[in-house]
C-alpha cells in the first residue's frame, strides 16, 4: 500500500517507531561501557543493529549517525502531511551548506572536501551551481535574496561571522514567515522558544567573552519573545540580575540552573543541556494530538537529540573521558 | 702516550714548541667559549622547559574543550565553523648568533584585521564550548612559536657545545700531552746527541793527547 500523507497515518507510523528510540537506561549502559566498542554493542541490541553491522570500526560511527539521520529524513519526507512544516526543521541544512560554499568561494580554496550536509531540502548540486556561478536565480527567493546581499557585503571585505550570522537571520526569517502563513501555531512556538534560547546562549557567551553590545547585537536573532532592549541591558547587568529579569519567563529555570553552573564551573555546558531538553520537553508535552504535525516534528526531534546523545558518547569512549564527563553532556531523552 | 714520529732536530723542536702554545692558548679559549656557552644553554633550557610545560598543558586543556565541541555539534558544523579564520598572523624568520652559532629568530607578527571578530561563526549554530577552545587555541599560537624558536636554538647549542667539547678534549688529552712528550723526546734525543759529542770529543782529545805524549 502506498503511504498516505494524512495526519492520521502518519501520526499511527511515527507511535511505533517511537517504541525504538533508545531509552534511558540504554542510554546508561553505553555511558558505562567499558570501550567504544563495548557502547556499540548495545546500540547493536537496538534499532541500529543493520548499521552498526556494518562498521568496521567505532571510529566510523560519524558515517552511522548521518546515515540513520538519513534515514529518518527520508522517512519524514515520504510520511509528512505537511512538508512545509516539516521541511523547515530541515532547513538549517540548506543554510549550513550555503555557508561552507559562499565560505570557500571567498578563501577561492582548492576543491577539496566541503564539509556539506547532504539532508537540506535543495540538492547540494544546485546550492553549489547557483553559488559557483552566481546564479541565484535558481534558487528559492528567500536565499537568493540573502546570498545577493551577502555578495554585496563581501565586495568590501570579507567577514565569516557576518556571512553566518547573516544567513541565520534569513534562515529564521524565512521559518517565521513560513509558521505564520500556514498558521502552525505549534511550529511557531517551538521556533520561537529556539531562538529566544539561542539568543539567551549568545548573551551568555557574549558575557563570558567579554563583549559588549555591540558583538552582541551582530548575533541575535530577531523574531524571539525577548526584546532587544532586555539584551542590551542584560550584557551590562551582573549574572544575579539576569536570572531575576527572566525568571517570569518560561525559561527562568533554565536560565537559573544553567547561569548557576556556570558560575560554579566556567562553562555553559548545562545551559546548552538544558536548553535542549527544555525544547524536546515542549515538544513531548504536544505530542499526544493526533491530527496534527507534532508527533512527527516531536519524532524528528527525538531522532536529532538521540543521534547527538549517541555521538557524545562516542566521542567520550574513543577519547577516554570519564563517565561522569559524559553525563554532564547527555540530554534527555524523548520517550 | 704515543710520541709523533718526527725527526728529532733542533728546527722541528721550535716547530713543536710553537705548536704546544697555539694549542694550550687555543684550548684555554675553547674551554672559555664552552663555558660561556654552556652558561647560556643553561638559560634557555630552563626557558625552554617552562614554555615547554606551559604550552603542553594549555594545549591539553585547549584539546579537551575542542573535544567537548566535537562532541555535541557535528562534525560538518565544526568544520564550517572553522573554514574561514579571521586571525592573520605573520611570521618573519631571520638569523640570530649566540657565541659564533647561527640560531633562528622568528617574529611572530598579528595582523589580524580589529574589526572581524575573532569568533568567524555565528553563535546560533554553535556550541558554546567551542569559544573556549577557539579563545586557548589563538593563545597558545604566539607561545608555539616562541618554544620552536628557543627548542631550535638549544639544539643547535647543544650541538655547539658538544663540538667544543670535543674540540677541547681533543687539546686537553691528546694534543697537548702529545706535543709535549714528542719535545721531551727531541729534547732528550739532543741532549743525548750532545754528550756523545762531548764524550767523543774528550775521547778524541784524549787520544791525541796520548799520542803528542809519545811524541
Amino acid at each position: 500500500m502506498m503511504p498516505q500523507p494524512s495526519y492520521e497515518y502518519g501520526v499511527a507510523r511515527v507511535r511505533v517507531l517511537e517504541t525504538r528510540l533508545l531509552t534511558r537506561e540504554r542510554i546508561e549502559r553505553m555511558v558505562d561501557a567499558e570501550s567504544a566498542e563495548e557502547a556499540l554493542k548495545v546500540l547493536s541490541e537496538t534499532s541500529y543493529a543493520p548499521l552498526v553491522a556494518e562498521l568496521s570500526s567505532p571510529y566510523e560511527y560519524d558515517e552511522l549517525l548521518s546515515k540513520e539521520m538519513k534515514r529518518v529524513r527520508d522517512f519524514i519526507d515520504e510520511i509528512s502531511p505537511d512538508p512545509a512544516i516539516t521541511e523547515l526543521f530541515f532547513l538549517k541544512y540548506d543554510f549550513h551548506n550555503l555557508k561552507v560554499l559562499l565560505k570557500h568561494r571567498y578563501l577561492s580554496g582548492q576543491d577539496d572536501e566541503l564539509p556539506l550536509a547532504r539532508m537540506g531540502t535543495i540538492p547540494v548540486e544546485v546550492l553549489k551551481k547557483a553559488v559557483e556561478d552566481s546564479d541565484s536565480g535558481i534558487l528559492p527567493p528567500f536565499m537568493a535574496d540573502v546570498v545577493k546581499d551577502i555578495d554585496e557585503i563581501c565586495v568590501l571585505k570579507v567577514d565569516p561571522q557576518r556571512i553566518d550570522t547573516m544567513l541565520d537571520r534569513a534562515m529564521y526569517d524565512h521559518i517565521f514567515e513560513v509558521c505564520r502563513r500556514k498558521r502552525n501555531s505549534f511550529a511557531l512556538r517551538y521556533f520561537q522558544m529556539q531562538v529566544d534560547l539561542l539568543n539567551l546562549r549568545s548573551l551568555l557567551r557574549a558575557k563570558r567573552l567579554g563583549q559588549g553590545f555591540d558583538f552582541l547585537k551582530e548575533m541575535l536573532i530577531p523574531h524571539g519573545s525577548l526584546s532587544v532592549s532586555f539584551y542590551s541591558r542584560a550584557i551590562e547587568q551582573p549574572y544575579e540580575q539576569l536570572i531575576k529579569e527572566v525568571e517570569s519567563t518560561p525559561y527562568g529555570k533554565v536560565v537559573a540552573e544553567g547561569v548557576e553552573d556556570f558560575l560554579r564551573g566556567g562553562t555553559l555546558t548545562a545551559f546548552e543541556r538544558l536548553m535542549d531538553d527544555y525544547l524536546l520537553s515542549y515538544v513531548r508535552s504536544v505530542r499526544y494530538n493526533p491530527f496534527g504535525i507534532e508527533a512527527i516534528v516531536g519524532y524528528l526531534l527525538a531522532k536529532e537529540n538521540e543521534i547527538k546523545l549517541i555521538r557524545i558518547i562516542m566521542v567520550g569512549k574513543i577519547n577516554n573521558l570519564p563517565a561522569e564527563k559524559i553525563r554532564e553532556r547527555l540530554r534527555d531523552v524523548y520517550v | 702516550m704515543a710520541v709523533m714520529r718526527v725527526n728529532p732536530t733542533r728546527m722541528e723542536l721550535t716547530r713543536l714548541k710553537n705548536r704546544l702554545q697555539v694549542a694550550v692558548r687555543g684550548h684555554k679559549l675553547l674551554k672559555d667559549k664552552r663555558d660561556e656557552m654552556m652558561r647560556r644553554f643553561i638559560d634557555l633550557i630552563k626557558r625552554n622547559k617552562e614554555l615547554r610545560e606551559r604550552v603542553e598543558q594549555k594545549l591539553t586543556l585547549a584539546f579537551k574543550d575542542f573535544l567537548m565541541a566535537r562532541a555535541v555539534m557535528s562534525s560538518e558544523v565544526l568544520e564550517e565553523a572553522i573554514m574561514f579564520p579571521t586571525r592573520k598572523v605573520e611570521i618573519k624568520p631571520s638569523i640570530g648568533n649566540i657565541m659564533g652559532v647561527t640560531v633562528p629568530v622568528i617574529e611572530y607578527k598579528e595582523v589580524t584585521d580589529r574589526e572581524l571578530s575573532p569568533y568567524p561563526y555565528s553563535f546560533a549554530a554553535t556550541s558554546a564550548e567551542l569559544d573556549g577552545a577557539i579563545a586557548a587555541f589563538s593563545d597558545i599560537l604566539p607561545l608555539m612559536v616562541e618554544l620552536a624558536q628557543i627548542e631550535k636554538t638549544c639544539q643547535m647549542l647543544a650541538d655547539e657545545i658538544e663540538k667544543t667539547r670535543r674540540r677541547v678534549n681533543a687539546l686537553e688529552y691528546v694534543v697537548i700531552p702529545q706535543l709535549k712528550e714528542t719535545i721531551r723526546y727531541i729534547t732528550m734525543k739532543l741532549d743525548e746527541n750532545e754528550r756523545g759529542n762531548r764524550t767523543r770529543l774528550m775521547k778524541v782529545k784524549d787520544m791525541l793527547e796520548k799520542k803528542d805524549a809519545t811524541i
